[in-house]
């Protein structure tokens, strides 16, 4: 292991933290919340810790395949380590850490679960920090930090691949360096935009940035208790209803659109897949709560369907209404839609749209095989083949992805949750959404799971938004030095 | 720049990292998927999996932006047929690795331009001058040519006849007329590489690389470290590819070839082509063979396709007595290993060779050249002097310079001038630097 280069990036990734903690900072200082000698105190412990990483560490090996997978997650545990403290320090958890641990986790990995029960007694800056862990790890931490990297004379490829979703990691252009600084511009161009729009709506700066952070990066934080619902306004609505959609989608699609490139976007077979599937669903539970007794007019059905429906597939789980109170089918169509998640390269989480794509025509073509036993099928997306080491990995992913997922599931279980709570509140982490069912249902939160079934969601959380390999392998790495070769 | 390579294999990884460490953007088309995966892991560029030859690969890698597009696959017909394709999308400077050079353009009118190639890289013909310079003087194992053709580097071992045998550098070069006009760039004592100070002290087994013009070189082997023997014969493993060019070129400068290849059929097609040379059928592995021939006072040249091959082969013919033993090798990792082995006298690689020539085409800005000095750890780099630095205009010997580096030479309008302390660095001159790893950020600072 390459401890040098590993800790080193550490201290970077600590210096990011460090510095974006000033922006709450400020924020506290403006509204005087009280919270500003928390937030000053966390920033000095993090940059000092990094600053002494960064600066006492000289690398002297190139990164190795394994080592980008094993900083790239540590890179994630250390930012909710350090990111938790502005809580810690503040007492709102009543010093519990692992539940400062817990909501900043959920923050990074843009989930959006919350382990606090009333939201709106939180100080300005430190709910302003809670967003804000939203919108730094919806593109990726370790994604800005690459654009740093090179400065410093690291490479970054092992970087980049083990961040950024999808079976297939297509660079915008041919340095990871410029490919990072193209996604982050993106994203804070369509920050801007969304920021503007919602303070249009009504909101101010500060509700209008946090709003922004948790729907750009599929989060969920919301600063009141009723989430979205508690604007009750049918143009903020859409408004985050739009983002939301965008943020699901691959962001080489959007750099396309800025290119021009409009016919690539419509044809590709991900967003197409994307688009039917959000359609169909919005369909089908519009017209499900409609014809229950919930006394909805047609209006308000799709209004609220629609919402709820791009929420949870692109996995940032606000909510407009309480959805514990609708009928089975559209609950189950919900959750169904939990495992899905956003497209590839988006700031979504779950399996992804294009693993469920490659997934499905692969088990048609394995039943083509049955029939024909001597033909040669090819798996293809469009009019693209794909690879076979890809499809493995596919297959492999969606195993992995619903063994993991029973895991946490037996593990809640056993604590003694009930089969709802426990079934949703892991694929809620697994797939970064928020809200589930039951006891962790729309209006619920995760409070009262004890300490140790909230570490574990911790982990749900972090192994679903680096896309469950890196965790593993890091933890692999880790836990068995000795079988390092 | 946007750069496109064609061709992820030896010598397009070494290219393109070489490109990326000098923050150009590039893309590489490669055609093994297995190759895809490694350069995927290893370097900081774009990678295709698709043919350099198909036009969809070529858009897919955007070439109409490049600024240069490089040719270096394995396949001559792919490399050429490409820039052909690249030159009707874009206005790239296109670049093409040809090895067999004269069955595609053997004379006017058949020119590379025709198919839209800007330069060529005719890997055969650089590994067959490279055996040229080495057995014009054999004493001398390394040549490196820099802008000019009368300069460059050598590479010698000093015998126990040389002269100055345990004595400090100063007092062997100090008020010579011809050490006077040459430089000593680098020592290696055994395995270790030292940028040298006039204090240093030369022993028997040392290898020098000395920088001057190449009649002054010649002088200086001839007088220092010329061991008087003549080259009687040329004896060659390995009848394909180099082997055969190679003996084609001895056979008209009238020495005594023998070539040994293991084919058959490829010792009939030899024997066709070739007249004085004796060719035997058999393998350079086999004692037997090599038993049968006269090898002292030889010239042998490992250039069969097979490193393994080619390493164990010189090893061998040192042992029945041949004078030099020269031997190819495409693994450019093992290159400097090999360098290690003392029976061997020089190894060289096409891929390396290549590496040079490409790079020299691709440069822009002040760093002219970074080049690896063959199989020890410094390189040379060429520096061209076009701003205002501190060091300017001062006598080299009141500036002061870090440790592992020294000038090697200075280049000014069409003259050339190896450095004594009184010379001083003027504007627009180029300059070639030699440095140690370790001292490198350094010396790019200072010329920054």
């Amino acid at each position: 292991m390459n401890w040098k280069a590993i800790l080193k990036i550490q201290g970077i990734i600590l210096i990011i933290i460090a510095v974006s903690m000033c922006l709450p900072l400020a924020f506290s200082l403006y509204y005087a919340s009280g919270d500003a000698l928390d937030l000053l105190l966390s920033i000095g412990i993090t940059l000092v810790v990094g600053l002494i990483l960064a600066i006492s560490f000289k690398p002297d090996k190139p990164l190795r395949t394994r080592e980008g997978f094993v900083i790239v997650s540590m890179g994630w545990i250390s930012a909710a380590i350090f990111g938790a403290l502005p809580f810690f320090f503040n007492g709102v958890f009543d010093g519990n850490f692992i539940d400062c641990v817990f909501e900043t986790m959920s923050g990074f990995t843009t989930t959006g679960a919350t382990v606090l029960t009333n939201i709106e007694i939180l100080p300005k800056g430190l709910l302003f920090w809670r967003s804000l862990t939203h919108w730094l790890g919806g593109m990726g931490i370790i994604l800005l930090a690459i654009i740093i990297l090179p400065v410093l004379g690291l490479s970054s490829t092992q970087l980049f691949r083990a961040e950024v979703p999808g079976p297939t990691k297509d660079k915008i252009s041919p340095k990871v360096k410029n490919t990072a600084m193209i996604l982050w511009l993106i994203y804070l161009g369509l920050t801007v935009m969304e920021t503007v729009m919602l303070m249009f709506g009504g909101m101010d700066l500060f509700t209008a940035l946090c709003h922004t952070f948790g729907t750009l990066a599929t989060g969920g934080f919301s600063t009141l208790n009723a989430s979205i619902a508690g604007f009750n306004s049918l143009y903020i609505e859409m408004v985050i209803l739009v983002f939301m959609f965008l943020a699901g989608t691959n962001f080489a699609l959007h750099f396309f659109v800025i290119q021009g490139r409009l016919g690539e976007v419509i044809k590709n077979r991900e967003w197409q897949f994307y688009v039917s599937m959000v359609v169909i669903t919005i369909m089908l539970v519009s017209l499900s709560i409609f014809k229950s007794d919930l006394g909805y007019n047609f209006g308000t059905s799709l209004r609220y369907a629609s919402f709820q429906v791009v929420s949870i597939i692109t996995t940032t789980g606000y909510v407009t209404t309480n959805f514990e109170l609708w009928p089975a089918f559209t609950k189950i169509v919900l959750v169904l839609l939990m495992f899905v998640g956003g497209c590839a390269g988006s700031t979504g989480g779950g399996m992804k749209q294009i693993r469920i794509m490659i997934g499905g025509k692969f088990v048609a073509k394995e039943i083509r095989k049955i029939t024909y036993p001597n033909a040669l099928f090819s798996l293809k997306i469009g009019k693209e083949h794909v690879k076979e080491h890809v499809m493995k990995n596919v297959i492999a992913f969606i195993i992995l992805f619903i063994g993991l997922f029973a895991i946490i599931n037996l593990f809640l279980t056993f604590r003694g949750y009930d089969m709802v709570t426990s079934f949703s509140a892991s694929i809620a982490t697994l797939s970064n959404i928020g809200p589930g069912l039951a006891r962790v249902g729309a209006i619920e939160n995760y409070a009262f799971f004890d300490n140790i079934s909230k570490v574990v969601l911790t982990f749900s959380m972090l192994l679903g938004r680096l896309e469950l390999y890196s965790v593993i392998i890091m933890v692999y790495y880790l836990f068995n030095p000795k079988k390092i070769h | 720049m946007n750069i496109v390579i064609v061709g992820g294999g030896e010598l397009g990884s070494m290219v393109a990292d070489q490109l990326i460490r000098e923050n150009h953007s590039v893309t590489v088309i490669e055609k093994s998927e297995k190759q895809v995966k490694q350069l995927n892991d290893s370097i900081d560029a774009l990678i295709i999996n698709g043919d350099g030859n198909n036009i969809r690969f070529l858009k897919q890698a955007n070439v109409e932006r490049a600024d240069l597009f490089l040719a270096l696959s394995n396949n001559d017909n792919v490399n050429i047929i490409s820039c052909g394709l690249v030159k009707k999308l874009s206005n790239a400077t296109t670049i093409a690795k040809v090895e067999n050079y004269t069955h595609y353009f053997p004379s006017p009118p058949n020119l590379p331009e025709d198919f839209g190639i800007d330069k060529t890289v005719a890997t055969k013909q650089l590994s067959i001058n490279k055996l040229i310079d080495l057995i014009s003087e054999p004493d001398a194992m390394e040549h490196i040519h820099f802008i000019h053709e009368n300069v460059k580097v050598i590479g010698t071992m000093i015998n126990e006849q040389f002269s100055g045998n345990g004595m400090q550098i100063k007092d062997i070069t100090q008020g010579n007329d011809i050490w006077d006009k040459v430089r000593i760039v680098a020592i290696k004592k055994d395995n270790e590489v030292l940028i040298p100070r006039g204090d240093d002290i030369l022993q028997t087994g040392d290898k020098l690389y000395i920088i001057g013009k190449s009649d002054v070189l010649k002088d200086v082997i001839k007088s220092y470290f010329a061991s008087n023997v003549k080259i009687k014969s040329v004896i060659i493993v390995g009848g394909n590819r180099i082997g055969r060019e190679f003996a084609k070129a001895m056979e008209e400068a009238g020495r005594k070839v023998t070539i040994i290849e293991e084919d058959e059929k490829v010792c009939h097609r030899l024997a066709e082509e070739l007249d004085n040379v004796l060719i035997i059928n058999g393998s350079g592995l086999n004692q037997n063979v090599l038993s049968d021939l006269d090898m002292e006072n030889s010239f042998v040249a490992c250039v069969t396709g097979k490193d393994e091959h080619n390493i164990i082969s010189a090893v061998m013919a040192k042992k029945n007595h041949a004078y030099k033993a020269v031997c190819n090798i495409s693994n450019v990792a093992i290159s400097s290993i090999i360098n290690q082995v003392k029976d061997i006298d020089s190894v060289f690689s096409t891929e390396s060779l290549a590496f040079g020539e490409i790079i020299k085409y691709c440069r822009k800005g002040d760093v002219l050249s970074v080049t690896p000095l063959p199989y020890i750890n410094a390189e040379t780099i060429k520096i061209k002097i076009s701003k205002k630095i501190a060091l300017l205009d001062k006598p080299l010997s009141k500036v002061k310079f870090p440790s592992g580096m020294i000038i090697g030479a200075i280049f000014r309008n069409d003259e050339v001038i190896i450095p004594r302390g009184e010379n001083k660095i003027m504007l627009n001159d180029i300059i070639i630097v030699f440095v140690l790893p370790q001292s490198k950020k350094l010396v790019e600072k200072m010329f920054a």
